[in-house]
């Protein structure tokens, strides 16, 4: 019996933390064109913008479809998303009982760009099409350094349990300490990851009328806008989890939902200084072309990126390091 | 008796089958697809059953039946029973020559699955080699030449393998193997390894396989799903049954991985990556193909190179699922074209619409291939990057990681390409394709699920083939499977999925909504409504990526092969200019060669 209520505890709490986590990713939308509008000296939205909008959108009564393959994108993206946010640990808190394997979150990231590229490419629109293959190149351009940081994070904790990474972290030193190399390359490619200026190549509003999202309107861009929100904490907290210790300041064995609590709210902290790095620098840039990202990538990050994968191969193979 | 069943049953039966089809021209699709199933079939029971003979046909054969060759018959008949069974309506011409031969090559496969001497295994391997290079020539043409000059080196390294073996041990057994020095074993593994690697297509002996995938798509869908798995086998049988763990780490261990096999997985590892980053640049759909093929199977390389049990354990695994999903890929490409006739991606488009089934045969086939969750295609990568991590290798790890991020870009081209996107008008009234076609897709999708769903299922027997071969064992329930440094539940995740599925599902339909579906061309075009113009924008799909990517493409092992082949061309016509048809420069070279005789004897003595 106390299994089962276990089990409905936990599924509870889960739909709490995604529902937060969303809510979170549209208040950041808000602060985000709030800040930029400050940058560029107009006044912009209130930064409860985006829930209207959201709130707008799904609410639509007519909506307009190419194809049943159309339906894949809000779909897929939606849940895909839910599902990578219900596999990250938020604030210290683990969602699901899994072992929360860092190759496995890694494909389920990609769930949701799949669903999404589909529902876009279903539209004979070409912009849909070039916007989608920017993205896939992007997506080869800034996993390479990533990879390497995501490397040299499991080689230096000797695990690829995201788990257990976050409790070595809480009992040693966050891991921009020790790898603060591997940290700026992985907050570079977290700049292409959520396709902030200068690597916004894929949606580039003005050239490829938003690219993958050019025939989505009313139901499906909400759900798409869902979907938006989502990744961006998925990806703030992915760089908090790996480097910033997933915020965890308190031990929850110790303090019990106190630990909780307060973890939640570091945690919220760390992922919106995350996201105003990456938005101050939005604000601030330029564009480039989809070979430029991409020679970029491979040629600055990727040897940062390898500076501190040898550094943390160094350390744990010819050293002994053991965390 | 038993084992002459199995004999009787996979390889007399294929061969019974070859000749009846090869009699019966005008039902020869059909027989073969019968004489296909019965092995296919007959295969259950023989689960988990032990045993061998000797069959005395002038040449002793000596034959096992054991789980390994179980493992391996099950994708090679269920591949070539799809092969056979999407054939009956793809193949209009020649149809008693295609199944016969077909027939031959299964039987020569399954022979060489269950050969347990040398001898019998080059009889089998050159029946199946022979078959599968007729039937490349049946349409590739002066291609097959490049296909039969690669398996005829394949025969060579393999005859010099078996030679040395024999020298040593004066025996063509597997089981013979002993006494043989370190540097003896040296030199069989790396002809045996090189001669099975050809098979498998691994760099660089790899540039016979984008010609050979030409040929009729159900025969590439057997050649890449089933035949390439004999390299498979073979290097599996070579390094860890014949040579065995034991041998291997004694050339000296590097982290405890043997320094005979981590050659062999960098070198898988660089062909995964070039395989891919050639395929993306691919327009031709069976070129794509063929090089995300050759990207696969190095994935497969690196596990067997590895050699600790998650390793090839993986590697088994992968070779499993790669024999299904692009045994579904190449089926897909052929019902394509059957459809249209044609096979560059740029020229097709929008077909999703028109044969939806199809799409979503091989959209699933997608997600395997580019180890998306709900497929085992993940499971099985899960398990080759957690071997490669958790041993610290960072050569190997990047590169196979990068080329599975690089085969979501090619994945993307082909569902783009030949799916999405705008219909031509010339292809409007396109047909989904015919049932016995999208049957042999579904067969082979059903793997690829029930895998996804219950991993331990099949890493059972992956665990009795590991143990078998004494390399070690997998950690695994029936639903989770983990390495030294992590692990994943598929029944967490799949209840996850579908409950979080079902959840945007209650969002996106919450109300009654009026969903209007309108027409494809109806787009957003910035105001602008032009006529009907061709607007799919698949041609030269990645052509950044491509500029970046030119100065590098430049090198090409497929050219430089060419040069080697001119240089001795060239060599040769310059020697042909010695006969000039006049008697008095005959007489010259006999004079000069006399010479030449006289001060080498002088020499000599």
């Amino acid at each position: 019996m106390t299994d089962w209520a276990n089990i409905l505890i936990n599924a509870g709490l889960t739909a709490l933390y995604l529902f937060l986590a969303i809510c979170v990713g549209l208040l950041f939308m808000g602060i985000a064109r709030k800040v930029t509008a400050r940058i560029h000296n107009r006044v912009g939205p209130p930064i409860y913008q985006n829930f209207l909008d959201v709130g707008k959108l799904l609410a639509k009564k007519s909506n307009i479809k190419h194809n049943w393959i159309f339906d894949f994108a809000p779909l897929f993206a939606l849940a895909g998303v839910l599902l990578a946010l219900a596999y990250l640990p938020m604030g210290g808190y683990r969602l699901l009982s899994g072992d929360g394997d860092l190759i496995l979150l890694l494909y389920i990231l990609v769930i949701p760009a799949l669903g999404f590229a589909l529902g876009a490419g279903a539209s004979a629109n070409p912009n849909a099409g070039v916007g989608v293959m920017r993205a896939l190149t992007l997506m080869l351009s800034y996993e390479m350094p990533f990879l390497l940081v995501l490397l040299s994070l499991m080689i230096y904790y000797n695990t690829a349990s995201l788990t257990t990474l976050l409790e070595k972290q809480m009992h040693s030193v966050w891991a921009i300490d020790v790898l603060p190399i591997s940290a700026l390359a992985a907050d570079i490619a977290l700049q292409g990851m959520m396709m902030e200026k200068p690597f916004d190549i894929p949606i580039a509003p003005h050239e490829i009328a938003s690219g993958p999202l050019v025939e989505f309107g009313g139901n499906y861009l909400g759900m798409l806008m869902l979907y938006s929100a989502g990744s961006i904490v998925v990806e703030t907290s992915l760089f908090v989890d790996l480097f910033l210790g997933g915020g965890i300041v308190l031990n929850p064995a110790v303090y019990g939902i106190l630990a909780y609590v307060v973890n939640y709210i570091v945690w919220f902290a760390l992922i919106f200084v995350v996201w105003m790095i990456a938005i101050f620098i939005n604000a601030v840039f330029p564009r480039f072309r989809i070979e430029q990202a991409f020679k970029f990538y491979w040629k600055w990050p990727t040897l940062i990126a390898a500076l501190g994968l040898a550094q943390a191969y160094i350390m744990s193979v010819i050293l002994g390091v053991s965390v | 008796m038993e084992i002459w069943s199995a004999f009787g049953i996979f390889v007399l039966v294929p061969l019974i089958g070859a000749l009846l089809s090869y009699l019966a021209r005008k039902y020869a699709v059909y027989l073969g697809l019968i004489f296909a199933l019965v092995p296919a079939i007959a295969l259950y029971p023989f689960y988990g059953k032990e045993m061998s003979t000797v069959v005395n046909i002038g040449v002793k054969l000596n034959l096992a039946f054991d789980v390994t060759t179980w493992f391996f018959m099950l994708m090679l008949d269920t591949v070539a029973l799809a092969s056979m069974l999407f054939a009956t309506s793809y193949v209009r011409k020649g149809e008693g020559g295609f199944s016969t031969l077909m027939l031959l090559g299964l039987a020569g496969a399954n022979g060489v699955l269950m050969a347990r001497d040398f001898l019998t295994l080059y009889i089998f391997w050159e029946m199946m080699s022979w078959s599968a290079y007729i039937l490349v020539l049946r349409s590739s043409g002066e291609y097959a030449r490049r296909y039969m000059l690669f398996a005829v080196l394949s025969a060579y390294l393999l005859i010099m393998g078996i030679g040395i073996y024999y020298y040593y041990t004066g025996s063509f057994l597997y089981s013979a193997a002993s006494g043989i020095p370190l540097s003896g074993w040296a030199w069989i593994l790396l002809f045996l390894i090189l001669g099975f690697a050809v098979k498998m297509a691994v760099f660089p002996l790899h540039v016979w396989a984008p010609y050979a995938y030409r040929s009729e798509q159900p025969f590439v869908a057997f050649l890449s799903g089933g035949l390439s798995k004999l390299g498979t086998f073979g290097i599996f049988m070579a390094m860890y049954s014949i040579a065995g763990v034991a041998i291997l780490q004694g050339f000296g261990t590097f982290r405890s991985i043997s320094l005979f096999g981590y050659p062999f997985a960098v070198l898988g590892a660089f062909t995964a990556f070039i395989g891919t980053i050639l395929a993306i640049f691919q327009d031709d759909l069976r070129k794509l193909l063929a090089y995300s093929s050759i990207g696969q199977l190095g994935y497969v390389m690196v596990g067997l190179g590895l050699g600790t049990p998650l390793a090839v354990g993986g590697a088994l695994f992968h070779a499993f699922n790669h024999a299904f999903f692009k045994a579904i890929l190449f089926l897909g490409a052929g019902a394509v074209i059957y459809r249209t006739g044609k096979y560059r991606i740029s020229e097709l488009g929008g077909l999703g619409y028109r044969m939806p089934f199809t799409f979503l045969f091989v959209l699933f086939a997608i997600f395997a291939l580019a180890g998306i969750p709900i497929t085992s295609g993940f499971i099985s990568k899960w398990m080759l990057y957690e071997a490669a991590i958790e041993k610290k290798f960072v050569l190997i790890a990047p590169l196979m990681l990068i080329a599975s991020v690089g085969a979501f870009l090619y994945c993307f081209r082909i569902l783009y390409g030949v799916f999405l996107g705008q219909l031509d008008k010339e292809h409007e009234n396109v047909k989904e394709a015919p049932a016995p076609m999208l049957a042999a897709m579904a067969l082979l999708m059903l793997p690829l699920l029930i895998f996804a769903i219950f991993p331990g299922w099949i890493l059972k027997w992956i665990n009795e083939i590991l143990t078998g071969a004494n390399i070690g064992t997998l950690k695994y329930d029936t639903y989770a499977y983990y390495s030294s440094i992590g692990g994943a539940d598929m029944l967490v995740f799949w209840i996850t999925f579908m409950l979080l599925f079902m959840i945007s599902m209650y969002l996106f339909t919450r109300k009654r909504k009026v969903t209007k579906v309108v027409d494809q061309y109806d787009n957003y075009l910035a105001g602008e409504t032009p006529p009907y113009v061709q607007l799919h924008a698949a041609h030269n799909f990645y052509k950044p990526l491509r500029d970046t990517w030119a100065p590098l493409l430049r090198y090409s092992v497929d050219r430089a092969y060419e040069k080697f082949v001119k240089f001795f061309i060239e060599g040769f016509e310059e020697i042909k200019k010695m006969y000039t048809e006049n008697p008095q420069d005959y007489a010259a070279y006999l004079g000069i060669a006399f010479l030449i005789f006289l001060l080498v004897g002088w020499w000599l003595l």
